[in-house]
Protein backbone atom coordinates (compact mmCIF):
# COMPACT_ATOMS: atom_id res chain seq x y z
CA UNK A 1 0.00 0.00 0.00
CA UNK A 2 2.67 2.33 0.68
CA UNK A 3 5.70 2.72 -1.26
CA UNK A 4 8.10 4.68 1.17
CA UNK A 5 11.02 5.85 -0.33
CA UNK A 6 14.29 6.93 1.40
CA UNK A 7 14.74 10.06 -0.24
CA UNK A 8 13.06 13.29 0.57
CA UNK A 9 9.59 13.11 1.65
CA UNK A 10 6.86 14.51 -0.45
CA UNK A 11 3.79 15.13 0.80
CA UNK A 12 0.50 13.35 -0.25
CA UNK A 13 -2.74 14.96 -1.05
CA UNK A 14 -3.90 12.88 2.11
CA UNK A 15 -1.63 14.80 4.10
CA UNK A 16 -3.10 17.78 2.89
CA UNK A 17 -6.76 16.92 3.64
CA UNK A 18 -5.61 15.80 7.26
CA UNK A 19 -4.13 19.35 7.85
CA UNK A 20 -6.90 21.05 6.35
CA UNK A 21 -9.36 18.89 8.63
CA UNK A 22 -7.38 19.77 11.70
CA UNK A 23 -6.98 23.29 11.01
CA UNK A 24 -11.09 23.21 11.06
CA UNK A 25 -11.56 21.22 13.95
CA UNK A 26 -9.33 23.65 16.34
CA UNK A 27 -10.82 26.50 14.77
CA UNK A 28 -14.62 24.83 16.11
CA UNK A 29 -12.56 24.23 19.27
CA UNK A 30 -11.24 27.52 19.83
CA UNK A 31 -14.66 29.53 18.61
CA UNK A 32 -16.96 27.04 20.53
CA UNK A 33 -14.39 27.21 23.71
CA UNK A 34 -13.58 31.17 24.27
CA UNK A 35 -17.02 32.21 22.58
CA UNK A 36 -19.40 29.02 22.84
CA UNK A 37 -19.48 28.48 26.36
CA UNK A 38 -16.86 31.40 27.79
CA UNK A 39 -14.65 29.23 29.64
CA UNK A 40 -12.12 31.40 31.78
CA UNK A 41 -9.26 28.92 31.67
CA UNK A 42 -6.74 29.46 35.29
CA UNK A 43 -3.86 27.03 35.07
CA UNK A 44 -2.44 28.87 37.91
CA UNK A 45 -4.26 28.42 40.17
CA UNK A 46 -5.08 24.81 39.55
CA UNK A 47 -1.60 23.92 39.39
CA UNK A 48 -1.00 25.70 42.90
CA UNK A 49 -4.35 23.83 44.18
CA UNK A 50 -3.03 20.86 43.17
CA UNK A 51 0.39 21.50 44.41
CA UNK A 52 0.26 23.12 47.65
CA UNK A 53 -0.66 20.67 51.21
CA UNK A 54 -3.52 21.33 53.29
CA UNK A 55 -2.46 22.55 57.31
CA UNK A 56 -1.12 19.99 58.94
CA UNK A 57 -0.49 17.26 56.60
CA UNK A 58 3.16 17.18 54.55
CA UNK A 59 2.26 15.90 51.38
CA UNK A 60 0.01 17.56 48.93
CA UNK A 61 -3.68 15.86 48.11
CA UNK A 62 -3.43 15.20 44.89
CA UNK A 63 0.15 13.60 45.01
CA UNK A 64 -1.13 11.35 47.73
CA UNK A 65 -3.78 10.33 44.61
CA UNK A 66 -0.80 9.52 42.63
CA UNK A 67 1.11 7.66 45.56
CA UNK A 68 -2.23 5.75 46.18
CA UNK A 69 -2.62 4.33 42.26
CA UNK A 70 1.20 3.72 42.33
CA UNK A 71 0.87 1.17 45.52
CA UNK A 72 -2.45 0.09 44.81
CA UNK A 73 -1.67 -1.22 41.15
CA UNK A 74 1.74 -2.16 42.63
CA UNK A 75 0.16 -4.76 45.22
CA UNK A 76 -3.01 -5.54 42.85
CA UNK A 77 -0.36 -6.70 40.03
CA UNK A 78 1.53 -8.90 42.46
CA UNK A 79 -1.40 -10.42 43.85
CA UNK A 80 -3.54 -10.79 40.26
CA UNK A 81 0.09 -12.40 38.76
CA UNK A 82 -0.30 -15.38 41.80
CA UNK A 83 -3.83 -15.64 41.94
CA UNK A 84 -3.80 -15.78 37.76
CA UNK A 85 -0.81 -18.46 37.65
CA UNK A 86 -2.92 -20.67 40.02
CA UNK A 87 -6.35 -20.13 37.89
CA UNK A 88 -4.38 -20.88 34.65
CA UNK A 89 -2.27 -23.44 36.02
CA UNK A 90 -5.42 -25.15 37.61
CA UNK A 91 -6.87 -25.23 33.95
CA UNK A 92 -4.89 -27.38 33.22
CA UNK A 93 -5.01 -29.44 36.65
CA UNK A 94 -5.60 -33.91 36.68
CA UNK A 95 -9.05 -33.37 38.69
CA UNK A 96 -11.84 -32.17 36.57
CA UNK A 97 -13.55 -30.03 39.04
CA UNK A 98 -10.79 -27.42 39.67
CA UNK A 99 -10.34 -27.44 36.08
CA UNK A 100 -14.20 -26.38 35.83
CA UNK A 101 -13.80 -24.16 38.36
CA UNK A 102 -11.29 -22.25 37.07
CA UNK A 103 -12.82 -22.12 34.11
CA UNK A 104 -16.05 -20.64 35.27
CA UNK A 105 -14.31 -17.84 37.58
CA UNK A 106 -12.73 -16.86 34.15
CA UNK A 107 -15.30 -17.05 32.35
CA UNK A 108 -17.86 -15.08 34.38
CA UNK A 109 -15.24 -12.63 35.70
CA UNK A 110 -14.21 -11.94 31.77
CA UNK A 111 -18.23 -11.64 30.59
CA UNK A 112 -19.54 -9.02 33.26
CA UNK A 113 -19.07 -5.47 33.62
CA UNK A 114 -16.23 -5.11 35.54
CA UNK A 115 -18.07 -1.97 37.01
CA UNK A 116 -20.18 -4.35 37.81
CA UNK A 117 -18.36 -7.15 39.59
CA UNK A 118 -16.86 -3.80 41.98
CA UNK A 119 -20.28 -3.22 43.28
CA UNK A 120 -21.22 -6.54 43.84
CA UNK A 121 -17.08 -6.86 45.46
CA UNK A 122 -17.93 -4.20 47.33
CA UNK A 123 -21.49 -5.37 48.70
CA UNK A 124 -20.68 -8.78 49.26
CA UNK A 125 -17.29 -9.31 49.33
CA UNK A 126 -15.81 -6.45 51.18
CA UNK A 127 -18.50 -6.55 54.12
CA UNK A 128 -18.70 -9.74 54.72
CA UNK A 129 -14.45 -10.89 54.79
CA UNK A 130 -12.89 -7.61 55.92
CA UNK A 131 -14.50 -8.15 59.29
CA UNK A 132 -13.41 -11.60 59.42
CA UNK A 133 -9.69 -10.56 59.31
CA UNK A 134 -9.89 -9.07 61.55
CA UNK A 135 -7.77 -5.88 60.45
CA UNK A 136 -9.18 -3.18 62.85
CA UNK A 137 -7.45 -5.10 65.82
CA UNK A 138 -4.28 -5.36 63.33
CA UNK A 139 -4.73 -1.44 62.92
CA UNK A 140 -5.54 -0.37 66.06
CA UNK A 141 -2.15 -2.37 67.48
CA UNK A 142 0.71 -1.02 64.83
CA UNK A 143 2.21 2.32 65.24
CA UNK A 144 3.02 4.89 61.95
CA UNK A 145 6.25 3.64 60.69
CA UNK A 146 8.67 5.56 57.64
CA UNK A 147 8.71 1.76 56.22
CA UNK A 148 4.82 1.08 56.35
CA UNK A 149 3.84 4.39 54.59
CA UNK A 150 5.62 3.56 51.77
CA UNK A 151 4.13 0.29 51.37
CA UNK A 152 0.59 0.55 52.59
CA UNK A 153 -0.20 4.18 52.97
CA UNK A 154 -1.74 5.31 56.00
CA UNK A 155 -2.90 3.15 58.45
CA UNK A 156 -6.58 4.40 58.48
CA UNK A 157 -6.73 3.91 54.65
CA UNK A 158 -5.76 -0.26 55.37
CA UNK A 159 -8.86 -1.26 54.72
CA UNK A 160 -9.79 0.87 51.55
CA UNK A 161 -6.41 -0.23 50.55
CA UNK A 162 -7.43 -4.09 50.77
CA UNK A 163 -10.88 -3.85 49.25
CA UNK A 164 -8.97 -2.14 46.39
CA UNK A 165 -6.59 -4.54 45.88
CA UNK A 166 -8.78 -7.36 45.87
CA UNK A 167 -11.24 -5.68 43.89
CA UNK A 168 -8.87 -5.03 41.27
CA UNK A 169 -6.84 -8.40 41.09
CA UNK A 170 -9.59 -10.73 41.36
CA UNK A 171 -10.90 -8.95 37.75
CA UNK A 172 -7.38 -8.95 36.44
CA UNK A 173 -6.51 -12.38 37.86
CA UNK A 174 -8.94 -14.02 35.31
CA UNK A 175 -7.30 -11.79 32.35
CA UNK A 176 -3.98 -12.82 33.73
CA UNK A 177 -5.39 -16.64 33.65
CA UNK A 178 -6.39 -16.64 30.43
CA UNK A 179 -3.13 -15.06 28.87
CA UNK A 180 -1.37 -17.90 31.31
CA UNK A 181 -3.74 -20.67 29.61
CA UNK A 182 -2.81 -19.71 26.22
CA UNK A 183 0.84 -19.28 26.82
CA UNK A 184 0.97 -23.17 28.35
CA UNK A 185 -1.26 -24.57 25.63
CA UNK A 186 1.26 -23.24 22.83
CA UNK A 187 3.97 -25.57 24.45
CA UNK A 188 3.90 -28.74 22.12
CA UNK A 189 2.68 -31.68 24.19
CA UNK A 190 5.61 -33.70 23.39
CA UNK A 191 7.38 -31.47 26.25
CA UNK A 192 4.58 -32.68 28.66
CA UNK A 193 4.83 -36.04 27.88
CA UNK A 194 8.63 -35.84 27.87
CA UNK A 195 8.48 -34.65 30.93
CA UNK A 196 5.97 -37.44 32.55
CA UNK A 197 7.90 -40.40 30.93
CA UNK A 198 11.49 -38.81 32.96
CA UNK A 199 9.29 -39.47 35.86
CA UNK A 200 9.69 -35.96 36.57
CA UNK A 201 7.69 -34.83 39.56
CA UNK A 202 4.80 -32.47 38.71
CA UNK A 203 6.13 -29.14 40.11
CA UNK A 204 9.33 -29.83 38.47
CA UNK A 205 7.87 -30.15 35.27
CA UNK A 206 6.35 -27.22 35.56
CA UNK A 207 9.78 -25.41 36.93
CA UNK A 208 12.36 -26.42 34.72
CA UNK A 209 10.08 -27.57 31.58
CA UNK A 210 7.10 -25.90 31.03
CA UNK A 211 7.14 -22.48 32.67
CA UNK A 212 10.75 -21.42 31.26
CA UNK A 213 9.27 -21.88 27.73
CA UNK A 214 5.98 -20.86 28.25
CA UNK A 215 7.23 -17.67 30.20
CA UNK A 216 8.18 -15.74 26.74
CA UNK A 217 5.16 -16.43 25.25
CA UNK A 218 3.12 -15.34 28.20
CA UNK A 219 5.29 -12.04 28.78
CA UNK A 220 4.37 -9.77 26.14
CA UNK A 221 0.47 -10.34 26.57
CA UNK A 222 1.18 -9.90 30.25
CA UNK A 223 2.77 -6.54 29.98
CA UNK A 224 -0.10 -5.51 28.39
CA UNK A 225 -2.56 -6.95 31.26
CA UNK A 226 -0.53 -4.61 33.92
CA UNK A 227 -0.83 -1.69 32.18
CA UNK A 228 -4.72 -2.18 31.36
CA UNK A 229 -4.45 -3.42 35.05
CA UNK A 230 -3.30 0.45 36.22
CA UNK A 231 -5.89 1.83 34.23
CA UNK A 232 -8.24 -0.35 35.91
CA UNK A 233 -7.49 0.56 39.01
CA UNK A 234 -9.54 4.26 38.29
CA UNK A 235 -12.91 2.86 38.50
CA UNK A 236 -12.21 1.42 42.40
CA UNK A 237 -12.83 5.11 43.31
CA UNK A 238 -15.99 4.52 42.42
CA UNK A 239 -16.48 2.43 45.95
CA UNK A 240 -14.33 5.20 47.73
CA UNK A 241 -11.10 3.56 47.17
CA UNK A 242 -8.85 6.59 47.71
CA UNK A 243 -6.40 6.73 44.61
CA UNK A 244 -5.63 9.22 41.62
CA UNK A 245 -9.79 9.58 40.22
CA UNK A 246 -10.69 9.70 43.30
CA UNK A 247 -8.82 12.73 44.74
CA UNK A 248 -9.38 14.01 40.90
CA UNK A 249 -12.99 14.53 41.60
CA UNK A 250 -12.76 15.56 45.38
CA UNK A 251 -10.31 19.03 44.21
CA UNK A 252 -12.35 19.35 40.85
CA UNK A 253 -15.37 19.79 42.88
CA UNK A 254 -14.39 21.67 46.04
CA UNK A 255 -11.95 23.95 43.78
CA UNK A 256 -14.62 24.03 40.86
CA UNK A 257 -11.89 24.42 38.44
CA UNK A 258 -13.25 21.27 36.42
CA UNK A 259 -11.64 21.54 33.47
CA UNK A 260 -7.78 22.30 34.21
CA UNK A 261 -7.98 19.39 37.15
CA UNK A 262 -9.96 16.51 34.77
CA UNK A 263 -7.38 17.25 31.88
CA UNK A 264 -4.24 17.10 34.67
CA UNK A 265 -5.74 13.82 35.86
CA UNK A 266 -5.75 12.38 32.36
CA UNK A 267 -2.03 13.97 31.63
CA UNK A 268 -0.42 11.84 35.23
CA UNK A 269 -2.78 8.54 34.54
CA UNK A 270 -1.24 9.33 30.46
CA UNK A 271 2.63 9.53 32.16
CA UNK A 272 2.64 6.56 34.56
CA UNK A 273 0.95 3.94 31.61
CA UNK A 274 3.62 5.34 28.55
CA UNK A 275 6.56 5.67 31.22
CA UNK A 276 4.92 1.93 32.59
CA UNK A 277 4.57 0.29 28.64
CA UNK A 278 8.36 1.93 27.50
CA UNK A 279 10.01 0.12 30.12
CA UNK A 280 7.81 -2.89 30.07
CA UNK A 281 8.71 -2.98 26.52
CA UNK A 282 12.56 -3.63 27.68
CA UNK A 283 11.67 -6.23 29.51
CA UNK A 284 9.31 -8.07 27.47
CA UNK A 285 12.10 -7.44 24.44
CA UNK A 286 14.85 -9.16 27.18
CA UNK A 287 12.44 -12.09 27.48
CA UNK A 288 11.87 -12.74 24.02
CA UNK A 289 15.07 -12.00 22.99
CA UNK A 290 15.96 -15.86 21.74
CA UNK A 291 12.82 -15.36 19.31
CA UNK A 292 14.39 -12.77 17.37
CA UNK A 293 18.20 -14.14 17.01
CA UNK A 294 18.67 -15.73 13.89
CA UNK A 295 18.50 -19.62 14.10
CA UNK B 1 -29.45 -26.09 12.93
CA UNK B 2 -27.78 -28.84 12.93
CA UNK B 3 -24.43 -27.37 14.70
CA UNK B 4 -26.64 -25.89 17.23
CA UNK B 5 -28.07 -29.48 18.22
CA UNK B 6 -24.33 -30.67 17.88
CA UNK B 7 -23.23 -28.19 20.31
CA UNK B 8 -26.07 -28.51 23.05
CA UNK B 9 -26.02 -32.62 22.88
CA UNK B 10 -25.89 -34.50 26.22
CA UNK B 11 -22.93 -35.22 26.71
CA UNK B 12 -21.43 -31.85 26.05
CA UNK B 13 -24.03 -30.52 28.07
CA UNK B 14 -22.86 -32.71 31.04
CA UNK B 15 -19.76 -31.84 30.70
CA UNK B 16 -19.63 -28.20 30.68
CA UNK B 17 -22.47 -27.10 31.95
CA UNK B 18 -22.97 -29.62 35.24
CA UNK B 19 -20.72 -29.46 37.27
CA UNK B 20 -20.08 -25.20 36.77
CA UNK B 21 -23.87 -25.49 37.78
CA UNK B 22 -22.78 -27.51 41.09
CA UNK B 23 -20.49 -24.99 41.88
CA UNK B 24 -22.19 -21.87 41.16
CA UNK B 25 -25.02 -23.53 43.33
CA UNK B 26 -22.47 -24.30 46.45
CA UNK B 27 -21.53 -20.52 46.29
CA UNK B 28 -25.12 -19.49 46.38
CA UNK B 29 -24.85 -21.71 49.03
CA UNK B 30 -22.16 -19.99 50.57
CA UNK B 31 -23.73 -16.39 49.70
CA UNK B 32 -26.94 -17.33 51.33
CA UNK B 33 -25.28 -18.62 54.75
CA UNK B 34 -23.24 -15.33 54.54
CA UNK B 35 -26.68 -13.25 54.08
CA UNK B 36 -28.05 -15.43 57.20
CA UNK B 37 -24.96 -14.35 59.23
CA UNK B 38 -26.22 -10.63 58.85
CA UNK B 39 -29.82 -11.50 58.76
CA UNK B 40 -30.54 -10.68 55.33
CA UNK B 41 -34.32 -10.87 53.91
CA UNK B 42 -34.35 -12.45 50.70
CA UNK B 43 -37.02 -11.18 48.49
CA UNK B 44 -36.61 -13.05 45.25
CA UNK B 45 -40.20 -12.38 44.57
CA UNK B 46 -40.06 -8.93 44.61
CA UNK B 47 -37.37 -9.10 41.39
CA UNK B 48 -39.63 -10.11 38.70
CA UNK B 49 -41.38 -6.85 38.81
CA UNK B 50 -38.45 -4.86 37.98
CA UNK B 51 -37.99 -7.02 35.00
CA UNK B 52 -41.06 -6.61 33.23
CA UNK B 53 -44.50 -5.65 34.79
CA UNK B 54 -48.60 -6.34 34.45
CA UNK B 55 -50.82 -3.81 34.80
CA UNK B 56 -54.67 -3.62 33.41
CA UNK B 57 -54.03 -6.09 31.55
CA UNK B 58 -50.98 -5.24 29.57
CA UNK B 59 -47.46 -5.50 29.77
CA UNK B 60 -45.11 -3.17 30.71
CA UNK B 61 -41.43 -3.53 30.91
CA UNK B 62 -39.56 -2.80 34.10
CA UNK B 63 -36.91 -0.69 34.50
CA UNK B 64 -34.37 -3.22 34.43
CA UNK B 65 -35.73 -4.31 31.00
CA UNK B 66 -35.43 -0.33 29.81
CA UNK B 67 -32.15 -0.32 31.14
CA UNK B 68 -31.29 -2.99 28.97
CA UNK B 69 -32.41 -1.30 26.16
CA UNK B 70 -30.63 1.41 26.97
CA UNK B 71 -27.20 -0.46 27.13
CA UNK B 72 -28.10 -2.11 23.82
CA UNK B 73 -28.93 1.08 22.42
CA UNK B 74 -25.59 2.53 23.43
CA UNK B 75 -23.66 -0.78 22.30
CA UNK B 76 -24.79 -0.95 18.97
CA UNK B 77 -24.23 2.89 17.87
CA UNK B 78 -20.72 2.98 19.34
CA UNK B 79 -19.88 -0.16 17.79
CA UNK B 80 -20.75 1.23 14.79
CA UNK B 81 -19.29 4.32 15.51
CA UNK B 82 -15.91 1.73 16.29
CA UNK B 83 -15.68 -0.03 13.18
CA UNK B 84 -15.99 3.45 11.09
CA UNK B 85 -13.25 5.28 13.64
CA UNK B 86 -10.91 2.02 14.27
CA UNK B 87 -11.08 1.22 10.24
CA UNK B 88 -9.69 5.05 9.44
CA UNK B 89 -7.55 5.09 12.11
CA UNK B 90 -5.82 1.21 10.38
CA UNK B 91 -6.16 2.96 6.80
CA UNK B 92 -4.07 6.08 8.35
CA UNK B 93 -1.40 3.89 9.72
CA UNK B 94 -0.97 2.04 6.59
CA UNK B 95 -1.14 4.85 4.73
CA UNK B 96 2.12 6.64 3.34
CA UNK B 97 0.96 9.51 4.49
CA UNK B 98 2.93 11.57 7.53
CA UNK B 99 0.16 13.03 9.00
CA UNK B 100 -2.00 10.78 8.93
CA UNK B 101 0.94 8.27 10.31
CA UNK B 102 1.20 10.78 13.04
CA UNK B 103 -2.14 11.43 13.80
CA UNK B 104 -3.16 7.64 14.13
CA UNK B 105 0.19 7.12 16.58
CA UNK B 106 -1.21 9.84 18.56
CA UNK B 107 -4.90 8.88 19.08
CA UNK B 108 -3.90 5.60 19.66
CA UNK B 109 -0.76 6.08 22.52
CA UNK B 110 -3.46 9.23 24.01
CA UNK B 111 -6.31 6.22 24.32
CA UNK B 112 -4.21 3.36 25.18
CA UNK B 113 -2.55 5.02 28.06
CA UNK B 114 -5.63 6.38 29.98
CA UNK B 115 -8.08 4.99 31.89
CA UNK B 116 -11.58 4.70 30.34
CA UNK B 117 -13.41 6.65 33.21
CA UNK B 118 -10.82 9.26 32.77
CA UNK B 119 -11.70 9.75 29.25
CA UNK B 120 -15.42 9.79 29.69
CA UNK B 121 -15.49 12.37 32.57
CA UNK B 122 -12.98 14.15 30.40
CA UNK B 123 -15.47 14.14 27.64
CA UNK B 124 -18.52 14.97 29.98
CA UNK B 125 -16.87 17.93 32.03
CA UNK B 126 -14.26 19.28 29.28
CA UNK B 127 -15.10 18.29 25.84
CA UNK B 128 -18.87 17.55 26.21
CA UNK B 129 -20.04 21.31 27.04
CA UNK B 130 -17.47 22.85 24.80
CA UNK B 131 -18.73 21.41 21.79
CA UNK B 132 -22.57 21.02 22.73
CA UNK B 133 -22.80 17.34 23.18
CA UNK B 134 -25.70 16.00 25.33
CA UNK B 135 -25.02 13.07 27.76
CA UNK B 136 -26.16 10.26 25.49
CA UNK B 137 -23.88 11.72 22.46
CA UNK B 138 -20.53 12.07 24.99
CA UNK B 139 -21.17 8.04 26.19
CA UNK B 140 -21.55 6.92 22.47
CA UNK B 141 -18.73 9.24 21.15
CA UNK B 142 -16.15 7.99 24.51
CA UNK B 143 -16.76 4.41 24.66
CA UNK B 144 -16.68 4.51 20.63
CA UNK B 145 -12.99 6.45 20.81
CA UNK B 146 -12.00 3.90 23.47
CA UNK B 147 -12.83 1.21 21.84
CA UNK B 148 -11.13 2.10 18.01
CA UNK B 149 -8.34 2.42 19.89
CA UNK B 150 -8.14 -1.34 20.53
CA UNK B 151 -10.67 -2.42 17.30
CA UNK B 152 -8.20 -0.76 15.15
CA UNK B 153 -5.29 -3.36 15.75
CA UNK B 154 -7.73 -6.05 14.63
CA UNK B 155 -8.38 -4.13 11.27
CA UNK B 156 -4.87 -3.70 10.56
CA UNK B 157 -4.13 -7.18 11.33
CA UNK B 158 -5.89 -8.27 8.87
CA UNK B 159 -5.00 -5.68 6.15
CA UNK B 160 -1.64 -6.33 6.85
CA UNK B 161 -2.33 -10.15 6.47
CA UNK B 162 -4.15 -9.72 3.18
CA UNK B 163 -3.03 -10.89 0.39
CA UNK B 164 -0.78 -8.94 -1.85
CA UNK B 165 -1.91 -10.53 -5.36
CA UNK B 166 -5.59 -9.66 -4.44
CA UNK B 167 -4.45 -5.57 -4.29
CA UNK B 168 -2.04 -5.97 -7.62
CA UNK B 169 -4.75 -8.18 -9.42
CA UNK B 170 -6.97 -4.79 -8.74
CA UNK B 171 -5.26 -2.15 -9.59
CA UNK B 172 -4.29 -3.78 -12.76
CA UNK B 173 -7.79 -4.08 -13.39
CA UNK B 174 -7.36 -0.60 -13.33
CA UNK B 175 -9.46 -0.12 -10.17
CA UNK B 176 -9.10 3.17 -8.61
CA UNK B 177 -7.32 2.94 -4.83
CA UNK B 178 -10.93 3.70 -3.44
CA UNK B 179 -12.47 1.31 -5.61
CA UNK B 180 -9.92 -1.23 -5.29
CA UNK B 181 -10.74 -0.59 -1.17
CA UNK B 182 -13.91 -1.30 -1.19
CA UNK B 183 -14.69 -3.65 -3.95
CA UNK B 184 -11.62 -5.95 -3.68
CA UNK B 185 -9.79 -5.52 -0.19
CA UNK B 186 -12.97 -4.29 2.37
CA UNK B 187 -15.40 -7.17 1.84
CA UNK B 188 -13.08 -9.65 2.67
CA UNK B 189 -11.28 -8.76 5.27
CA UNK B 190 -14.48 -8.15 6.77
CA UNK B 191 -15.17 -11.74 6.63
CA UNK B 192 -12.10 -12.74 7.79
CA UNK B 193 -12.34 -10.54 10.98
CA UNK B 194 -15.92 -11.36 11.96
CA UNK B 195 -15.01 -13.22 15.45
CA UNK B 196 -12.54 -10.80 16.53
CA UNK B 197 -15.34 -8.46 15.84
CA UNK B 198 -17.87 -9.82 18.24
CA UNK B 199 -15.60 -10.02 21.27
CA UNK B 200 -15.13 -6.42 20.11
CA UNK B 201 -18.61 -5.95 20.97
CA UNK B 202 -18.96 -8.12 23.88
CA UNK B 203 -16.30 -6.06 25.72
CA UNK B 204 -18.19 -2.77 24.38
CA UNK B 205 -21.06 -4.06 26.31
CA UNK B 206 -19.10 -4.84 29.28
CA UNK B 207 -17.45 -1.34 28.89
CA UNK B 208 -21.20 0.75 28.66
CA UNK B 209 -21.70 0.06 32.33
CA UNK B 210 -19.47 2.81 32.88
CA UNK B 211 -21.56 4.82 31.29
CA UNK B 212 -23.50 5.06 34.61
CA UNK B 213 -21.47 7.13 36.45
CA UNK B 214 -22.62 9.96 34.20
CA UNK B 215 -26.31 9.09 34.99
CA UNK B 216 -27.34 7.72 31.53
CA UNK B 217 -30.25 5.09 32.79
CA UNK B 218 -28.40 1.84 31.49
CA UNK B 219 -29.33 -1.61 33.03
CA UNK B 220 -26.27 -0.22 35.93
CA UNK B 221 -27.84 2.51 36.23
CA UNK B 222 -31.39 1.39 36.84
CA UNK B 223 -29.77 -1.32 39.22
CA UNK B 224 -28.19 1.07 41.39
CA UNK B 225 -31.54 3.17 41.44
CA UNK B 226 -33.82 0.06 42.44
CA UNK B 227 -31.39 -0.86 45.41
CA UNK B 228 -31.37 2.71 46.23
CA UNK B 229 -35.28 2.27 46.48
CA UNK B 230 -35.58 -0.82 48.07
CA UNK B 231 -32.46 -1.59 49.45
CA UNK B 232 -32.56 -5.30 47.64
CA UNK B 233 -28.98 -5.13 47.25
CA UNK B 234 -27.76 -8.92 46.78
CA UNK B 235 -30.75 -9.84 44.48
CA UNK B 236 -30.67 -7.30 42.26
CA UNK B 237 -26.75 -7.07 41.43
CA UNK B 238 -26.76 -10.40 40.99
CA UNK B 239 -30.12 -10.03 38.92
CA UNK B 240 -27.83 -7.56 36.71
CA UNK B 241 -24.77 -9.38 36.84
CA UNK B 242 -26.81 -12.57 35.39
CA UNK B 243 -28.27 -10.19 32.03
CA UNK B 244 -24.83 -9.06 31.49
CA UNK B 245 -23.58 -12.56 31.23
CA UNK B 246 -26.43 -14.11 29.71
CA UNK B 247 -25.94 -11.17 26.46
CA UNK B 248 -21.97 -11.21 26.59
CA UNK B 249 -22.14 -15.68 26.92
CA UNK B 250 -25.21 -15.96 24.05
CA UNK B 251 -22.01 -13.42 22.12
CA UNK B 252 -19.27 -14.91 22.60
CA UNK B 253 -21.30 -18.60 21.90
CA UNK B 254 -22.32 -17.07 18.62
CA UNK B 255 -18.65 -15.83 17.60
CA UNK B 256 -17.14 -19.16 18.53
CA UNK B 257 -19.59 -21.42 16.53
CA UNK B 258 -19.09 -18.87 13.45
CA UNK B 259 -15.21 -19.45 13.98
CA UNK B 260 -15.48 -23.43 14.19
CA UNK B 261 -18.42 -23.64 11.53
CA UNK B 262 -17.14 -20.90 9.24
CA UNK B 263 -20.99 -20.22 8.67
CA UNK B 264 -20.58 -17.16 6.80
CA UNK B 265 -17.79 -18.13 4.87
CA UNK B 266 -18.78 -20.17 2.09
Amino acid sequence: MSNRKKSRYRPTKLDGALVLGLGILSLIWWYRSSIGIAYQWNWDEAITTVFTSKKGIDTPFFITGIYATLRLSIWAALFATFLGFVLGVGRYCAIRSIRMFCGTYIQILRNIPPLVFIFIFYFFISSQVLPFLRLDELISRSEESGLGWVLFGPSRLWENLISGVLCISFISAAYIAEVVRAGLTSIPRGQWEAGESLGIPLADKYRFIIFPQALARIAPPLTGQYISLVKDSSIVSLISVQELTFVGSEIANSSGLLFEVWLLVAFVYFCLCFLLSISLRQVERRVTRHFHRGV
Amino acid sequence: MSCLFRYLSIKRFLSSWLIPVVIIGLLTFLVSRGAENINYQWQWYRVGEFLIQFDKGEWFAGPLLKGLLITLKISLLSLLLTLVLSLSTAILRLSSSIVGRGLARGYLELIRNTPLLIQLYLMYFVFGPILGWDKMTTAIISLSLFQAAYTSEIFRAGLRAFNRGQIEAGLSLGLSRTDNYRYIILPQVFRQMLPPLTNEAVSLIKNSSIVSVIAIFDLTTQGRNIIAKTFLTFEVWLMVAAIYLIITLTLSLIASMVERRKVFMK
